[in-house]
């Protein structure tokens, strides 16, 4: 994707079409898939929550019948060892599949990718002023940045997936993903031109200035700012 | 009791979303390959998906906007068979990928678990024995400790004594925990050679691909803003298939 603004389109469509166009590419594209990422978020977060509430509890309840067991000089509650044990392997099952589906990072890539979303839709005219833009104009721009953003999400999702396969100890090829800041700085940049992404990049570095608390310089412990936070370029390995 | 209602439904629905449930495999597998549909069903197919289709055009509408029209139809022809067989093809690697991984997990569970069962049946017995020897003694008023020791080992071969069920289902677990190995053993290597995780992320990839590069055509978006735009989107889904096999 190129960081020069992308030319209006040079189509023969009439302005009829370009609203119509806009109208269902608004409908089709971005708010389904934003209906899309609300959904999934929803459900890795229900996952994930529940396999570890899950596991810990049964992790928790074995511990607790070995301790009983093991208390019992008799030997009479001896098969709660055996419930034990069944109930460890069920946590290590649980476990299994939390890292199979890795709901944590399928998080983080639809969370990442809902709000590029968002921020790509702040070319959208307000409602009541739509009438009054020029849907020409705005289309293009439009449809450049929010494709940035779901090829991105597609990405990071088949980089996901390549570093699964690094956990089989396979050599894998690098798929080039960008970070939420520079994808936001490529949008901006698309959307409003170079002036616009050089006042982002100045708006958040005096955002950073402000909120970061003051250097301890014994310790060298400053708290990182936003752009070092952001999810890395290469994902952490799954699981 | 409303409160209640409301309480259910949504338990309901998030039970309904765990993964168990919404994720699971489908154990009889997913067709690799698509057969296009009717053209009723296919319309509806692509309203489902996210295209365009006739739904979104009133009659009255069709007629006002020729140009989308036409790119409709050339989308329809080049460019939307292609992304359904990929799309086709990522479902089926995708559910393969996970019925394979779900076979791993259960299968490392059952072995856990009939391990477990079998060492349980092979160890239990030989802890009772020394409880059950006085009572062997008491009866027998004094009879030599070897004998007890024969008894027990007799046990062994009497069906429905406590040391003859034990050594039953000792080996029957055995006998599961054996078959479940070599089943995991089995789909493990299915699975290596058909390496599906990769495939399923290289056709999904491909096939988002191609929902992007629909919407830039019938937008008229770069590349697709020359006069020779049907044969630059021809080359895309050519070179789209290409990279499948790459």
């Amino acid at each position: 994707m190129s960081d020069a603004p992308p030319p209006a389109s040079t189509s023969i469509h009439t302005k009829g079409d370009l609203e119509f166009l806009f109208k269902l590419y608004l409908n089709k594209r971005v708010e389904s898939q934003m209906n899309f990422y609300t959904t999934r978020i929803r459900e890795n977060e229900l996952n994930s929550d529940f396999t570890f509430t899950a596991s810990t509890f049964v992790m928790t309840l074995s511990s607790l019948l070995a301790t009983i067991s093991a208390s019992d000089p008799a030997g009479s509650l001896r098969a709660l060892v055996i419930w034990s044990a069944i109930l460890s392997a069920l946590a290590a099952m649980l476990e299994g599949f939390r890292q199979l589906y890795n709901w944590d990072r399928q998080l983080a890539i639809y969370r990442d990718a809902k709000l590029g979303l968002e921020r790509a839709a702040l070319i959208i005219p307000d409602n009541d002023l739509l009438d009054q833009s020029d849907i020409g104009a705005v289309y293009p721009r439009m449809i450049a940045s929010t494709e940035l953003v779901l090829t991105n999400e597609v990405n990071q999702w088949g980089q996901f997936l390549l570093d699964k396969e690094k956990q089989n100890e396979q050599p894998v090829e690098r798929i080039q993903t960008i970070g939420t800041e520079e994808q936001r700085e490529r949008i901006m940049t698309d959307s409003y031109g170079p002036q616009a992404e050089q006042s982002v990049t100045q708006e958040t570095a005096a955002v950073n200035a402000a909120s970061a608390p003051p250097t301890d310089a014994s310790s060298n412990g400053t708290v990182p700012s936003e752009a070092s936070t952001e999810k890395d370029e290469t994902p952490p390995a799954a699981g | 009791m409303a409160k209640q209602t409301n309480f259910l439904a949504r338990t309901w629905r998030d039970v309904n979303e765990l993964f168990f449930v919404r994720r699971r495999p489908r154990w009889l597998g997913i067709p690799k390959e698509w057969e296009q549909p009717d053209e009723e069903a296919f319309e509806a197919m692509l309203q489902r998906d996210d295209f365009v289709s006739l739904a979104d055009f009133p009659a009255e509408e069709r007629d006002k906007h020729p140009i989308i029209m036409q790119d409709l139809a050339d989308l329809k022809q080049y460019l939307v068979p292609t992304f359904y067989r990929l799309s086709q093809r990522s479902r089926h690697y995708q559910n393969l990928f996970y019925m394979y991984q779900w076979i791993f997990v259960l299968g490392a569970f059952l072995t856990t678990l009939f391990g477990t069962l079998a060492t349980y049946n092979i160890a239990g017995p030989q802890e009772v024995v020394p409880t059950a020897a006085p009572v062997v003694e008491a009866t027998a008023e004094g009879t030599a400790a070897a004998e007890g020791t024969a008894d027990t080992s007799a046990d062994q071969n009497i069906p429905g004594s406590t040391r003859g069920n034990s050594t039953f289902w000792a080996q029957t677990f055995s006998i599961f925990t054996a078959v479940i190995g070599a089943f995991t053993a089995f789909f493990r290597t299915l699975s290596n050679r058909s390496d599906p995780q990769k495939r399923w992320g290289n056709t999904r990839r491909l096939a988002e691909e191609l929902r992007m590069h629909y919407y830039k055509y019938l937008s008229h978006q770069q590349p697709y803003n020359s006069p020779d735009r049907l044969t630059k989107l021809r080359d895309t889904v050519l070179k789209v298939k290409e990279q499948e096999y790459v």
